[in-house]
């Protein structure tokens, strides 16, 4: 088993030692993204919220998540940030969007730094709002980037076509597909379900030819895509429990028709063409899918 | 002689026992590729008519080319959603 770096050898927590790290500049950006009514937001704009500016507390409340993040996650060394920035953003439609930037010179990375300060933005966020809509609620926190140490440069991809080994946020692909013009979206989930052919499935696992899975993704959405049909998908890969999301498909378009045929369009071609496999988990054991042995 | 990349999958990977391997070849088609896998690889051949071939990434029709240095996949029956 691979040592615990955060566990000495008595099994008790520490924080690592990275004295003998060089130094590197690094930089991390975090968002957090809190839902309420577009009302809210034109009050926030109008300066109408009665517990006042929602905006200048958001930025001062992530700076001071950011600022005090060591004494709020327990594993994590104080850092002397050299840079924290914060950029609110009013979505008309119902979001505030909460963008904290951290730097730092030092040994170990910053990007606890930003995600605790927009954590924190966003707790303030509600805290101001709740007053005048209770149902707001944090919709995500996550890291958008990361640079400056070993692990390289990190940058959360939202494109059009994902592969991914972690559970799927519909929302995501969601946000690949919107568009002003479009007045539809059509979004399929595929999900593993317990049974197959008459027997009881446990589990799933997935197995992807990834570089290929992704361009072939790219391709049917390219080839299905047409006039002001905007398609996006996101696939699975590794162990998935029953219930778990495998497949999420999405087509917006100005028509409804539009949208439901290029969304069966593209499932159909992604079932069709993508190189992604899954072994079923059964009574009688694992085995991979129409895998079998040809009549010859 | 030199080389192709040889990608396994799935049931294929299992039967063949590993995920790549580095399978000698001259010029040659991706049914000629496929031929002589199986042909090393018996255990494979009863499997053969339901395999795809993708080469650089891209599946290959069965006269298309294959040469030493090119990335080819043996591609099982595919089964995602």
């Amino acid at each position: 088993m691979k040592a615990l770096t955060h566990l000495d050898e008595a099994g008790h927590a520490r924080v690592v030692d990275v004295g003998d790290k060089e130094e590197t500049r690094r930089v991390a950006v975090a968002r957090a993204r809190v839902a309420t009514t577009a009302e809210t937001i034109a009050a926030i704009r109008d300066g109408t919220v009665p517990k006042g500016d929602v905006v200048a507390v958001v930025r001062v409340a992530s700076i001071t998540g950011a600022k005090r993040t060591s004494e709020l996650i327990p594993l994590c060394h104080p850092l002397a940030l050299t840079h924290v920035a914060v950029d609110v953003v009013l979505d008309p439609r119902g979001v505030i969007e909460i963008v904290v930037r951290a730097e730092c010179v030092g040994r170990t990375g910053v990007e606890m730094e930003a995600m605790t300060g927009a954590s924190v933005g966003a707790l303030a966020a509600y805290d101001m709002i709740k007053g005048v809509d209770r149902t707001a609620r944090v919709l995500s926190i996550e890291l958008l980037e990361k640079s400056g140490g070993r692990s390289g440069h990190f940058v959360r991809e939202r494109s059009q076509v994902m592969l991914v080994s972690h559970r799927l946020c519909v929302d995501d692909v969601l946000e690949a597909v919107a568009r002003d013009q479009a007045g539809a979206t059509v979004v399929f989930l595929g999900t593993v379900r317990d049974h197959a052919e008459g027997h009881a499935v446990t589990l799933l696992e997935y197995e992807a030819y990834g570089s290929m899975a992704l361009a072939e993704m790219q391709r049917c959405v390219d080839e299905i895509e047409a006039g002001d049909v905007r398609l996006a998908v996101a696939h699975r890969t590794g162990p998935l429990h029953v219930g778990e999301l495998a497949v999420v498909c999405a087509a917006s378009a100005p028509h409804r028709q539009d949208a439901f045929a290029a969304a069966r369009a593209l499932i159909d071609a992604i079932k069709h063409r993508v190189p992604i496999w899954k072994r079923e988990h059964g009574v009688e054991g694992p085995r991979w899918v129409d895998w079998k042995e040809q009549p010859s | 002689m030199t080389c192709v990349h040889l990608l396994a999958f799935a049931g294929v990977r299992e039967v063949l026992g590993t995920v790549d391997l580095e399978f000698p070849v001259e010029a040659t088609t991706a049914r000629g590729l496929l031929d002589a896998v199986c042909e090393r690889y018996p255990k494979l051949a009863p499997y053969a008519s339901s395999l795809r071939v993708a080469v650089n990434g891209t599946y290959a029709a069965w006269d298309d080319p294959v040469g030493p240095g090119d990335e080819v996949a043996l591609i099982p029956p595919v089964a995602g959603g």
